[in-house]
């Protein structure tokens, strides 16, 4: 069951009537049936028993940690003990703690990893074994992946170590704990979310707003403009470029483009799409993406796309890797060994490798994605590095950084950046990322963008000028956007300029969308992970 | 808390430490800047910060650092 | 507050009803338009079937394009004084066939059902855009969602596509054209389901040849044999018929695309199930169809030279073996004698501009 499908609408109409036909006490509880269904129609039922039994580890290795340090803290109120008595039982419960979070983290990554690596791994085995015995050897039908494996795993985690480091207090009610980790709106693609913010949300008094219901669905309707009038269009042509034979480079070049612009608008109008309905039932979910295409610099840039995932490993990775003892070790050598900017550069560098390569595999395992992660380790550190150097030449080219050219300049340079490491993963494996460059500064020929080629991809004359069109639309709204909010913006407008616009979003998403025997509906490209 | 503006400064030019707040929240810093910062007022202060600290609400400000080294240096 | 729900719950209801009427326009908008001068007029017909007076047709015929180039029922009034409809579709299978009787039999108290029997053998279902010729704008009615399962259960194709129209044309935005936005169809059609196909073209003599040189075949079963599928759905139309006291009978038109194997296997089918059947491939001196003259594709179908003939030769057929009480009001008979002088101009100058050249 895709969101974008007829079958979702029913199922969320369904939805509705029972969350509002059920007092307001109980509605969280619908919203649990619901999410379960949603699991088991849109996964499937074989997928269950993993989230379950995740996120029953979970809770409970929460609950253990919880009552160890709410016993940790009575002991210590002990008014008897030393300071060294004290340091005792914190030593002590440390280590118990420790094992808990262990047994927690071996379990729930552990499952991950093993969904994730064993795919790549019996394909690589499979290459050994056809080079020797000239056959595969091991069937990849029973590896499964469950749905939203990437994104259950990490909320949960995530519950489990602020609980662990003291941030967070324990759920102690399973069910509320299960309806966080599996609520439907972000379990197949995200945003990842916090036990603190949504687990919030979801014990709040869920009370029948109409304008909020309405505000909920105009972000679901522009989602599914962003999805299917313009990400699902753009696929068309990038996915017949990317077919692995070689082009012309302005048409390569062509696609590079639209390829940011596709996983933009399906990543976001997905995300859209989830937060109006998490709206509609009055729960905030996370924003996941602030306009990306709009930031100056690399590391703006993931502040700026997939908001959840960056502030994830950010909080979860980042800063504990920063903060361990062995960092803080190689610290104190590269300040004994180093200068101070480059025992500054020795600090930054290494958790930002880690973060960045585990947030390369965390999209998906082998060569492809390991470079990606790699690119982007070294742009940002390059970035905070060279620091100094950067400024050395604007103040040598005199180049004036208060001016509006400039920060065009920015934003236009990180977009390449951007487009650069989208050229690692998009075409299909490293193979093809070199044909491409290849051929973009070989063969060129940018002749082909006008003499009729570029009709050659799926995309006649009209297509193209309505795929730019909803590009300029989708800018100026950004642009909106970035401003005000567009919704309470169109609140305040006459009844009839509201409709109008209202009913021309519908239309056009119900004429221009790409559904129906006459296209293929590309799915969703985040879902995988 | 002199010291922690002075810290502060040598991160980032250009802004009053001494009276800005939100400093995280804001992006005034950023997560990079956090990491070296977290290094030199270990290295200061002599104090060990925990990822229980860590928190925006302890570092949004010279006045929040400051009061979070000195509760670490009660412990 | 009550008051305001009241408003709220005024303002949704009327977004929805705003929404609903966009939305059938759109729909009405994008489905493609299939009347005369395009193709086959298959839209026009079905239109036009559904305005015809009530209970005034004597005579339903029902087939493929080959029903509705040969036949006019025109040309049968003018001469024999006998009403009827050609209810066809193109390239329309015979399990459709049985859908447009029992649609027809809503609307229309025949004596006689006619069934053109040129898509007996064809087992197998149409294209997609054959499908949707002849199902998109018939009325809404179970036998219609039937039809849609059949169908979409056979060839895949989506059935909530049939049932929402738009979900498949929405695509025809690139497409549309000046005769998508006339929304009524072509409300001056006149000719009770013929299409008058006004083209010539010629069979090649060799497939003359081998029409002419038709022969008994006395061996014994041949491969060509009416299928299950076929022989199920003639025979339910059969049995519907005479559950009414209808007469129904099978009818082949004159066509190059036949045989005698095939003509003998429909008279073996037709004896074994005691329905009357006329080969008019059989009757060629008193059909007179011409193929140098009377067809617009080499044989295949007639063109309206051949279907003024045709259709002389069955309205006398059916004068012979079949009584008619025909139920016309005046104003209809009227409209009958003037649309048979028009048609029968039509053919004429049509004959002259041919003898011209």
């Amino acid at each position: 069951m895709a969101i974008t499908s007829v079958w979702f609408l029913i199922f969320l109409f369904i939805a509705f009537c029972a969350f509002y036909c059920c007092p307001v006490r109980h509605r969280w509880v619908v919203l649990l049936v619901s999410s379960i269904c949603f699991y088991l129609l849109a996964g499937a039922v074989r997928f269950f028993p993993f989230i379950l039994f995740t996120s029953c580890v979970i809770w409970g290795c929460g609950k253990k940690i919880g009552k160890l340090y709410e016993e940790q803290n009575e002991k210590l109120s002990d008014s008897a003990l030393d300071r060294a008595g004290k340091r005792q039982i914190k030593e002590q419960y440390k280590k118990r703690a420790k094992r808990i979070l262990m047994l927690a983290l071996v379990c729930c990554v552990g499952i991950l990893c093993v969904t994730k690596f064993t795919r790549y791994a019996v394909e690589y085995l499979n290459l050994i074994a056809e080079s020797v015995n000239g056959r595969a050897a091991f069937s990849a039908k029973w590896i499964i992946v469950p749905l939203g494996i990437s994104y259950y795993t990490f909320s949960t985690v995530g519950y489990f170590l602020d609980v662990y480091w003291k941030r967070y207090t324990y759920e102690p009610d399973f069910l509320r704990f299960f309806l966080y980790a599996i609520y439907f709106p972000h379990i197949v693609q995200g945003p990842i979310s916090r036990y603190s913010l949504l687990g919030q949300e979801l014990k709040k008094e869920l009370k029948f707003d109409s304008r909020r219901i309405v505000f909920g669905m105009e972000l679901m309707l522009w989602g599914f403009f962003k999805k299917l009038v313009i990400a699902d269009r753009l696929n068309i042509f990038v996915s017949s470029v990317y077919d692995g034979r070689e082009h012309a480079g302005s048409i390569f070049l062509a696609a590079m483009l639209f390829d940011a612009f596709q996983i933009y608008t399906d990543f976001s109008g997905y995300t859209d799409i989830v937060r109006g309905v998490s709206q509609i039932f009055g729960v905030e979910l996370e924003q996941n993406f602030n306009h990306p295409f709009f930031a100056k610099t690399v590391p703006e840039y993931w502040r700026r796309w997939h908001m959840t995932l960056g502030g994830w490993f950010k909080d979860y990775v980042y800063y504990p890797c920063t903060i361990s003892p062995l960092m803080k070790k190689i610290n104190k050598k590269a300040k004994k060994a180093f200068s101070e900017r480059g025992s500054r550069f020795v600090a930054v560098v290494i958790p930002v490798f880690l973060t960045w390569t585990l947030t390369g595999l965390w999209h998906g395992t082998g060569k492809t994605y390991l470079a990606w992660g790699i690119y982007y380790s070294t742009l940002i550190t390059v970035s905070v590095a060279f620091q100094p150097e950067f400024e050395k030449v604007t103040r040598f080219f005199r180049i004036r950084t208060d001016t509006f050219s400039w920060q065009l300049f920015r934003m236009v340079r990180t977009f390449c950046c951007f487009m650069g490491g989208r050229l690692l993963t998009s075409p299909g494996g490293l193979g093809r990322t070199w044909m491409v460059i290849r051929n973009v500064v070989a063969h060129l020929r940018p002749w082909c963008l006008i003499d009729g080629t570029v009709f050659d991809y799926g995309l006649d004359w009209p297509q193209l000028v309505l795929a730019a069109f909803s590009i300029l639309l989708l800018w100026g709204v950004s642009m909106l956007q970035e401003r005000a909010s567009v919704r309470e913006l169109l609140e305040q407008q006459n009844i009839l300029f509201r409709g109008i616009i209202i009913f021309a979003a519908v239309f056009s998403i119900l004429i221009f969308g790409i559904y129906g025997s006459g296209y293929n509906a590309a799915a969703f490209i985040y879902m995988q992970y | 808390m002199e010291k922690v503006v002075e810290i502060l400064s040598s991160l980032k030019s250009g802004v009053d430490f001494n009276t800005a707040e939100s400093i995280v929240t804001d992006k005034v810093i950023d997560s990079i800047d956090i990491a070296s910062l977290i290094s030199m007022i270990e290295e200061e202060f002599d104090v060990e910060i925990g990822m229980e600290y860590m928190e925006n609400e302890n570092f949004d400000s010279a006045a929040a650092i400051w009061e979070m080294i000195q509760e670490l240096k009660e412990e | 507050m009550q008051a305001m729900n009241k408003k709220k719950m005024l303002k949704g209801i009327c977004f929805v009803l705003v929404f609903v009427l966009l939305f059938g326009l759109f729909t009405a908008m994008f489905m493609p338009k299939w009347s005369f001068a395009h193709s086959d007029e298959t839209q026009t017909r079905i239109q036009a079937f559904y305005r015809q007076e009530k209970n005034s047709h004597d005579v339903i015929y029902l087939g493929a394009s080959f029903a509705y180039c040969a036949i006019s029922p025109l040309t049968i009034w003018k001469e024999q004084g006998i009403t009827g409809y050609v209810f066809a579709g193109t390239g329309q299978k015979a399990w459709l066939s049985t859908y447009y009787l029992k649609e027809a039999l809503k609307y229309q108290t025949p004596e006689a059902v006619l069934f053109e029997v040129g898509a007996i053998f064809d087992e197998k279902e149409a294209s997609e855009g054959n499908n949707r010729k002849n199902i998109d704008y018939m009325r809404w009615s179970p036998e219609k969602l039937k039809a849609i399962k059949t169908i979409c259960d056979n060839t895949g194709e989506s059935k909530k596509e049939y049932v929402i129209p738009f979900l498949r044309y929405h695509s025809r935005w690139r497409e549309l054209e000046a005769k998508d936005f006339n929304l009524r169809g072509d409300t001056g059609y006149y000719m009770m389901g013929t299409l008058a196909w006004q083209t010539t073209r010629p069979a090649s003599k060799k497939k003359i040849k081998k029409y002419e040189a038709w022969k008994e075949n006395e061996e014994k079963a041949s491969e060509v044999k009416v299928g299950d599928r076929c022989r199920e759905t003639v025979l339910e139309m059969k049995k519907l018929c005479e559950e009414r006291g209808i007469a129904f009978q099978m009818v082949r038109v004159p066509s190059l695309d036949w045989s005698m194997e095939a003509a003998q296997a429909v008279q073996a089918f037709a004896d074994e199930n005691g329905i009357p059947y006329l080969d008019m491939n059989l009757c060629r001196e008193e059909t007179g169809v011409d193929w140098n003259t009377d067809t617009p594709d080499k044989g295949k179908h007639l063109n309206i030279l051949g279907c003024r003939k045709v259709s002389s030769y069955l309205g006398r057929y059916l004068k012979e073996n079949y009584e008619f009480e025909t139920k016309l009001s005046e104003k209809n008979r009227s409209f009958w004698d003037e649309s048979a002088e028009k048609f029968a101009r039509i053919s004429e100058s049509y004959e002259a501009k041919g003898q011209k050249k």
